[in-house]
């Protein structure tokens, strides 16, 4: 016999699915983020520096002083027998994002900035792919996240090779 | 040609309402081959993304066009953020003329734009040019 709930359970089951929504919409937004299609992407560090805060995120890390994005534009001289850099990319670009999306409650952590730690983001920006994430698919994934029925997270492949954990995945 | 034509009624406007305030401003589309400008030259890089290209009612679907709109606006550093300021209020300006109520629909596609985010200043220290960023919405229905 299903167990009945009182009139007094609606409040906290309200509160419950807005926060699970909230939450599944900030960590929607950063793995969406994260992606060779929302992301420029020449190393991958950019890409895979979005951060989800309380706190405004602040853009200083170098790329530089991070594995394996540090090592990505270094190649062995074998002569100097010494890792040397080079203006080509001995190897691919990474995704991996750097880091975990914590959990927030909507009632004390009313505001969450979603930002990019990379020294260099300002330079990505140039690029239209951001805003075409945040302008183009933030409104109906707030929709979809905040409705009765929840944005699948299964994701399908659509290309045939990509260097990125994500990238070339479509989510359904 | 549907497509084509949505993107040229928000070029036009764009590009119409920046010649009207400085007709030394090289526009470039993101759909054609350029060449980056010297560091004098002032330049908006106009980019458009389609996001969605239908809307399925019932029946034949209809042609809906939504995306997002960018304009990078590039002025050289010794022109001042003041030229920069005037050349993103005309990119605004172009962009939201094709809302008026006296807009003329050239090309059929009744364009529309959403709010419009910027301009947002990019601090890069390295380069020649102070550079904004306006970005919307869009739509445009056959």
């Amino acid at each position: 016999m299903a167990k009945k709930k009182g009139l007094g359970q609606i409040v906290t089951d309200l509160e419950r699915k807005i926060n699970d929504d909230y939450n599944a919409l900030i960590q929607l937004t950063v793995e969406g983020l994260a992606t060779e299609e929302n992301s420029p992407v020449d190393t991958g560090f950019f890409a895979s520096s979005w951060k989800a805060s309380t706190q405004k995120v602040r853009a200083e890390d170098k790329r530089e002083d991070f594995a394996p994005w540090s090592s990505i534009y270094k190649t062995r001289d074998p002569s100097k027998n010494q890792w040397v850099h080079t203006s080509k990319k001995p190897v691919g670009s990474q995704i991996k994002p750097r880091f975990a999306v914590p959990e927030f409650n909507f009632k004390r952590q009313p505001t969450v900035y979603i930002g990019n730690t990379a020294e260099y983001a300002g330079y990505a920006l140039e690029s239209p792919k951001v805003a075409n994430f945040v302008q183009g698919e933030m409104g109906p994934l707030v929709q979809q996240t905040f409705g009765d029925k929840r944005p699948g997270r299964i994701f399908v492949r659509t290309g045939s090779s990509s260097s990125s954990v994500f990238g070339s995945y479509t989510k359904l | 040609m549907t497509l084509v034509n949505a993107r040229a009624a928000f070029e036009k406007a764009v590009t119409d309402a920046v010649e009207d305030a400085d007709d030394t401003v090289l526009m470039v589309y993101d759909n054609v081959r350029y060449t980056t400008p010297g560091k004098t030259k002032k330049y908006i890089l106009m980019t458009v993304n389609f996001n969605r290209s239908t809307i399925q009612n019932q029946g034949a679907a209809q042609d809906y066009y939504s995306g997002v709109i960018q304009c990078n606006i590039y002025v050289p550093k010794s022109a001042g953020t003041s030229v920069l300021s005037s050349l993103s209020e005309a990119v605004i300006d172009g962009l939201t003329s094709v809302n008026a109520s006296g807009y003329t629909d050239t090309f059929s596609v009744a364009p529309r734009v959403s709010d419009i985010s910027g301009p947002t200043p990019l601090e890069l220290e390295d380069r020649s040019h102070f550079i904004g960023i306006v970005s919307c919405q869009f739509t445009a229905v056959v």
